[in-house]
């Protein structure tokens, strides 16, 4: 077998990937905050869906 | 009178057929061709893999909802299409073999003046030797049924854990030509989800096992996003959320054979692996359900209509030519099939013209390409595109121009969940415009544009998904105001 089928190909971290702080992650769970992405995701979605088609 | 055929009754199929009858009035027929007597709303089916819903929330009865639209239904396949008729009848007609219990295996003909073909997809397990719940040896979540056998599965492996055994789970595609990555992401972070909450998630190793050649490419090229200044990729953001959560990865391989605990790939590399598994989630190919289609004369016209992958020519250009050459052009815009102009093919049911993703071919000559994704959103504007095309030719000129809705030209909404739980769960919301990359008018931007194209993930994509989930199977069941519910 050569070196390059010992290998393993699983991928466990990627080393440049950014982590998201403490902050970021507590950021992501408030329900307040949360609350507004909320509202601000919807309006987005609907925004493309009325501009619909680019003719 | 006019007599409008619609195969199958998915998001396309079942679009198609409520705005037909709602712009068309009663006095037209519409019948809808379903093997299945139930609607499923399949981006639900994750949650239902992991035991979190049953398969009663995410399916309901179709015939009651036909028989209060005036919509015929008739649960059978779809077999031949006879598009100028058959002998001295020159009327065009598709034959269907029913699946209901009291006429299994009949054939009937039924004639149409407009035919729809919205069949969805065949899951093609049998493309990978040991593939799939029905004798093979992994779970998937493709369908209601499947997803509850995957929860069942599932459950078995986390209490083996809570017993204090070590346990390796994968996810993702059994093939290297699948689509629907977007499912196995979701479907990986829901499971991985699931261990935390059972405090299992040390006793787990899970890998995320794709055709993908990088992550977060999901079938699309991936997706470049502008935020707080910065351009970002898709990739970027799946590596990191992998990253956080210790989600392992194998990436650009195709799956070639499943034998119980070891799933046998190769990579693009041309390298052959095994992977062992206590559990695998696993995702088929695609391919066309089947349909042929005769001539008037009983010539087999099958491959004037269909595309070798079973899929309907449409409107686009198949002309073969390198990645280098594909442009947005290509994909379809009315999705009539050409020389038939009143047969249309939306959803899963159309050719592509080419993959989105760049495709890839191992060193030994495997193809390794995510397949377009044509699900979801697109599936229904396109779905309701054929129906205002069809209304328009049958209440005034038939040759009326086709109502247009190319995923070139139009954008899509996916949110995919990395967990459930009105508190704890989260979800990545994207949209993208186009769905299609045009890089010839977005050249700097990933081949869309920016102000449409937009991610994040939070709680509060869990909330969409939650609220997308009981809008549009409001919108199926065709309750009141279903119309003003977009696609």
């Amino acid at each position: 077998m050569s070196e390059i089928a010992k290998q393993s190909p699983v991928i466990t971290h990627y080393p440049d990937a950014p982590v998201p702080t403490r902050f970021t992650r507590w950021n992501r769970q408030n329900p307040v905050l949360q609350f507004g992405k909320f509202v601000m995701a919807c309006i987005n979605i609907m925004m493309m869906v009325i501009k619909g088609h680019e003719k | 009178m006019a007599r409008i055929v619609i195969l199958g009754a998915g998001v396309s199929g079942h679009t198609a057929a409520l705005h037909l009858r709602r712009l068309l009035g009663r006095k037209h027929d519409i019948t809808v061709v379903t093997p299945n007597s139930k609607w499923n709303w399949i981006p639900s089916n994750i949650w239902v893999g992991v035991g979190r819903m049953t398969a009663k929330q995410v399916t309901f009865d179709l015939p009651p909802i036909y028989r209060r639209k005036g919509i015929r239904y008739v649960q059978a396949l779809g077999r031949t299409i006879r598009p100028h008729g058959d002998g001295d009848d020159p009327t065009p007609t598709v034959e269907v073999e029913s699946t209901a219990p009291d006429s299994l295996g009949e054939l009937s003909r039924l004639p149409y003046d407009y035919l729809i073909n919205a069949t969805g997809p065949k899951l093609r397990f049998e493309a990978t030797e040991g593939l799939g719940p029905e004798g093979g040896h992994s779970v998937s979540v493709c369908t209601d049924g499947h997803a509850v056998h995957a929860a069942e599965a599932l459950a078995e492996s986390i209490a083996k854990m809570q017993a204090g055994e070590q346990q390796k789970l994968v996810v993702g595609m059994g093939h290297g030509t699948c689509t629907c990555e977007g499912a196995a992401f979701e479907y990986t972070f829901n499971v991985e989800h699931e261990l935390t909450q059972a405090g299992v998630r040390d006793k787990a190793e899970l890998i995320y096992l794709t055709n993908e050649v990088e992550l977060g490419d999901f079938g699309v090229d991936g997706m470049v996003f502008r935020q707080k200044g910065y351009q970002q990729s898709s990739r970027m953001w799946t590596e990191s959320l992998f990253t956080e959560r210790g989600v392992h990865s194998i990436l650009g391989a195709h799956v070639s054979k499943v034998d119980p605990g070891v799933i046998h790939y190769e990579t693009l590399d041309g390298q052959h692996h095994t992977q062992d598994f206590d559990f695998a989630m696993l995702l088929p190919p695609f391919g066309g359900v089947g349909l042929t289609a005769y001539d008037r004369d009983g010539s087999d016209i099958t491959d004037t209509m269909f595309a070798p992958s079973g899929f309907m020519k449409v409107d686009a250009d198949y002309t073969p030519k390198p990645y280098e050459e594909w442009r947005a052009e290509d994909w379809p815009k009315t999705y009539e099939v050409p020389g038939y102009p009143n047969v249309f093919a939306v959803g899963i049911a159309f050719a592509p013209p080419h993959q989105i993703s760049k495709p890839h071919v191992s060193a030994n000559g495997t193809p390794i390409a995510p397949a377009p994704p044509r699900t979801g959103m697109p599936s229904g504007v396109m779905g309701k595109a054929v129906a205002i095309t069809i209304a328009d030719r049958v209440k005034g000129d038939p040759q009326a121009p086709a109502e247009q809705a190319s995923m070139a030209k139009m954008g899509a909404a996916c949110v995919a969940s990395s967990g459930t739980g009105l508190l704890k769960g989260s979800a990545a919301s994207m949209t993208m415009f186009p769905v299609v990359p045009n890089y010839e008018k977005y050249p700097d931007s990933g081949g869309r544009n920016f102000s449409g194209t937009r991610g994040e993930i939070g709680l509060h994509g869990h909330w969409i998904k939650l609220m997308l989930h009981y809008l549009f199977i409001y919108k199926a069941k065709a309750l009141p105001g279903w119309q003003f519910i977009p696609e």
